[in-house]
């Protein structure tokens, strides 16, 4: 089920919250609200293919098994060896057995074939937020939670299908916790002005821009050819997309699960206003880079080893996390890049550090190549394939031809020939008609760039967790429960609604 | 103001918001749906979105599915020839899967008798894949949904259309939904395309041919599927299957693209007439094999897209029962139109062999 979903939307949003306040309301055991939040994020996975229900089940139940041991074992290494290895071996069948089978195939001529698996919703989501919760029991930092409650923090339909990848020790607490009734209404406006953001977001935005995206890359994928203007409005389609796509997701998994009175962990802060690569992934996808540092970069060393070392253990972990996005040599492209991007960086600031007093970029220098240097990169994670990420370089980079669009620019025969002389030529470009997308380029860019975030718009109502590496200040632009803001988030919401004639996946989705 | 107001404000509002764009879909209904055009000042040229509600609202006792080959013909002509009311519904791009959505809908209705449905192969190629065209497929639209009115009545989309409906001229003949566009038919219009298709197989279209189509029996795997299942549960309508003309030259595209591609087209044929022809309620025309028209390319527009006289011809044909054939007659056609398009081949690249490409060969027969 989707989030931007009528069925979501209408019955099973409503039902859900019908259900957990009634239980609150006619018996005074937390409970029973608890036990039905559970049921339902149960049959919200459900509905997408019951039979990983049981996958889901048999996770959770597994993994609850084995942290039990781990907390009572004197053999705290084996147990912990044996739970990860269960893990890593689930995501591995479900995720990765066809890409090894497909590489091994063609690395050594083979025609190997293995069952067409669908990759079951969520299973990186699931699978990680277990793998931290053994980690932390390994560690003595986690007491065994019940069951239910153990099943309703990796179930639990907000963050479930795309994140924010939850710590036990951020949710748990609060399922546990005395509800305080009169809270109920507040975290209600809260969480229904941030899903009515995300969904605004998702549809009327994201969704927009991928009718411009969405072209080009399968284009490209044909193996036509895309020309230089072409390219970038694909590409810079893709970026906005992206981002509202990402950023919309996790307005409304923050909005829903407050609804129900729980704050999750930020995950997604305006990423593209990042003045540098470090920052960026400080902003995106904020508890992935979370887990990947803590339960990967950190083990393998972090910063605490030899500057050649710490190189490596970057490259690794954003080579595991491009990889952890999908099973295909691009994803891995993508994270080795970023991870290129991230010791660049470090070297630039370790230099920097070592002679104070020289050079100090502008900050609007730094966001501009850093939003460069990333939307350069969403090609290798958007395109299917490294042949059309090749064909859509050649068009950013100029050499599949520079023609302008014909609707947008008529000129005279004199300019024409100054166009023509410059190398460029006019005609009926096929992916790229005009004003419309240049508009809609404009807008998301302001948005992205001159807007304070859903965060810092609410931020005296402490909208989110917030991680130590953000600093959380309230805006000019100041949400209250009133007339006027309900007037606005009333039209943002109607208008959202009206556009859901379509049921377009979000992207997070195949991760 | 406390939260519970404003959450309740928020909810009421944007439901107020929404039901007013419901309720004014509902009255124009541009799509007509629900109705027949009461605001609506015209009928959409839509026809993925408007054909349900045009075979719900509109009376026919025979009714013409198919592609884009058929598309331009009037419904009033098509009355004419078939001496009772018929209904266009045939659809740019159609593949079969959406085709046979549509025919179950039409039958649900119960006003038709006739089934004129072409069968056309290149849509069976594509198996389920309903958004082969690359829109938006309205599945709610075809099958009885509880969700339809959701999706259909609260849209922005549907509200600009209803807006497009109401401020358009009024005109309610479902013959004027297309734009009647002076076509030029032509000899070099058909070959100049014959290049760019060869030269965009060349280019780029083969894997992507690759991917897109299904494994050798998939044509036939589709007739199964989706064409004969309706013929079986309603015996007492009558199915006139027919294959449409088409220029010889994209034979010789398929025989270009691949020697499998042409071979499974062969067989489809051949499949038609003895999966579906086995049905007493089922009459096939075979008009490929109707070389007197696909032989002369100053018939086409392009490589397979024909005229009004020939258009109008099949009907003709059809409602005199003739290019009528069985399984015995189609196992002839086929062979002889082999031979045909051997001839028609060398003839082609002998005449024209700066428009021949290397790999088109023809084997000795």
């Amino acid at each position: 089920m989707l989030f931007n979903s009528q069925v979501f939307i209408f019955l099973f949003l409503p039902m859900v919250l019908l259900g957990y306040y009634g239980l609150r309301k006619i018996t005074a055991s937390r409970h029973f609200p608890l036990l039905w939040l559970l049921l339902a994020s149960l049959f919200f996975y459900g509905w997408w293919e019951a039979r990983y229900l049981v996958l889901l089940l048999t996770s959770i139940t597994i993994n609850f098994i084995l942290g039990n041991i781990l907390y009572r074992s004197g053999k705290k290494r084996l147990w912990l060896v044996i739970g990860i290895s269960f893990n890593l071996a689930l995501i591995f069948y479900f995720k990765y057995a066809n890409f090894v089978v497909d590489n091994v195939n063609w690395g050594f001529g083979k025609d190997w074939e293995f069952e067409d698996i669908i990759l079951p919703l969520a299973i990186s989501f699931f699978t990680f937020q277990q793998i931290a919760w053994l980690v932390d029991i390994y560690k003595n930092k986690v007491a065994i939670p019940s069951f239910y409650n153990y099943a309703l923090f990796v179930s639990f339909f907000p963050q479930l299908i795309a994140g924010p990848i939850v710590h036990h020790s951020e949710v748990m607490p609060q399922f546990e916790k005395p509800v305080v009734s009169s809270q109920a209404w507040h975290n209600m406006s809260i969480g229904l002005t941030l899903f009515t953001l995300g969904l605004f977001k998702k549809v009327v935005l994201a969704d927009h821009f991928a009718l411009y995206a969405t072209p080009v890359f399968e284009a490209a994928g044909r193996g036509e050819v895309i020309t230089f203007l072409e390219a970038w409005v694909g590409v810079l389609s893709y970026t906005f997309q992206l981002y509202f796509d990402f950023s919309g997701y996790s307005d409304m998994a923050v909005g829903l699960a407050r609804m129900l009175g729980i704050v999750l962990p930020l995950n997604f802060f305006s990423p593209y206003k990042a003045q540098n690569i470090r920052q960026f992934w400080q902003r995106w996808n904020i508890t992935l880079s979370r887990f990947l540092r803590d339960y990967l970069y950190i083990p393998l060393g972090g910063n605490r080893v030899r500057a050649a070392r710490i190189s490596v253990n970057i490259m690794l972990t954003m080579l595991i996390g491009g990889l952890w996005h999908g099973a295909s040599w691009t994803f891995v492209a993508w994270g080795g890049l970023h991870g290129f991007y991230l010791v660049i960086h470090r070297r630039y600031e370790t230099r920097r550090s070592l002679r104070p007093g020289k050079f100090i970029p502008h900050p609007m220098l730094g966001a501009s190549i850093t939003f460069l240097a990333v939307t350069l990169a969403w090609v290798l994670f958007r395109a299917e394939s490294f042949a059309s990420s090749i064909i859509i370089y050649k068009g950013l980079f100029g050499f599949s031809g520079l023609s302008l669009p014909a609707g947008l620019f008529e000129p005279g025969p004199a300019l024409q020939a100054g166009i023509e002389a410059a190398g460029f030529t006019v005609s009926n470009l096929a992916y790229f008609k005009g004003l419309p997308e240049l508009l809609w380029l404009l807008a998301g860019g302001l948005i992205c760039f001159c807007t304070p975030n859903a965060y810092q718009f609410l931020a005296d109502q402490k909208p989110a967790l917030i991680p130590p590496t953000i600093r959380l200040q309230q805006s000019q632009i100041r949400w209250s429960e009133n007339f006027w803001w309900a007037m606005v988030f009333a039209l943002l919401l109607a208008w959202s609604v009206l556009t859901l004639n379509r049921i377009s996946e979000f992207l997070y989705f195949q991760f | 103001m406390k939260a519970p107001q404003y959450t309740r404000l928020m909810i009421g509002l944007s439901s107020l918001a929404v039901l007013v764009v419901v309720v004014f879909n509902y009255i124009v209904d541009p799509f007509t749906y629900y109705h027949k055009p009461w605001l609506a000042m015209n009928i959409s040229s839509n026809q993925r979105y408007g054909n349900p509600g045009l075979a719900r609202q509109f009376e026919y006792k025979t009714v013409l599915v198919g592609t884009s080959h058929i598309m331009e013909l009037r419904s009033d002509k098509l009355s004419e020839i078939m001496q009772e009311p018929a209904i266009n519904l045939s659809i740019n791009g159609g593949v079969i899967a959406e085709q046979a959505q549509l025919v179950e809908l039409i039958l649900r209705q119960k006003k038709a008798r006739t089934v004129l449905w072409e069968m056309n192969f290149p849509s069976f190629g594509v198996g389920d894949n309903f958004n082969a065209v690359g829109e938006e497929y309205p599945e709610y639209f075809y099958k009885p949904a509880i969700e339809t009115p959701f999706r259909y009545l609260m849209s922005l989309d549907t509200l600009l259309q209803s807006l497009k409906a109401i401020t358009a001229p009024h005109d309610v003949n479902i013959d004027n939904r297309h734009q009647q566009v002076p076509r030029e038919f032509s000899k070099e219009r058909v070959i100049s395309h014959w290049d760019r298709q060869v030269q965009r197989w060349d280019a780029s279209a083969r894997q992507a041919w690759a991917d897109y189509r299904l494994t050798e029996d998939s044509r036939a795997a589709m007739l199964k599927k989706r064409v004969l299942p309706i013929i079986r549960q309603n015996p007492e309508v009558e199915f006139k299957l027919f294959l449409p003309p088409t220029s010889m030259l994209v034979f010789l595209l398929h025989k270009y693209i691949g020697e499998n591609e042409f071979e499974q087209w062969m067989d489809f044929r051949n499949a038609i007439a003895e999966l579906a022809g086995q049905f007493p309620n089922v009459e096939i025309y075979d008009f490929e094999f109707d070389w007197a028209s696909n032989e002369n390319l100053e018939n086409f527009r392009d490589l397979e897209h024909f005229d009004q006289a020939v258009l109008n011809n099949i009907f003709v044909q059809i409602s005199r029962g003739e290019m009528r054939v069985d399984t015995e007659k189609m196992l002839a056609n086929t062979s002889l139109l082999r031979k045909r398009i051997t001839d028609y081949g060398r003839r082609f690249c002998g005449g024209n062999p700066e428009h021949c490409p290397a790999g088109l060969q023809f084997d000795a027969d």
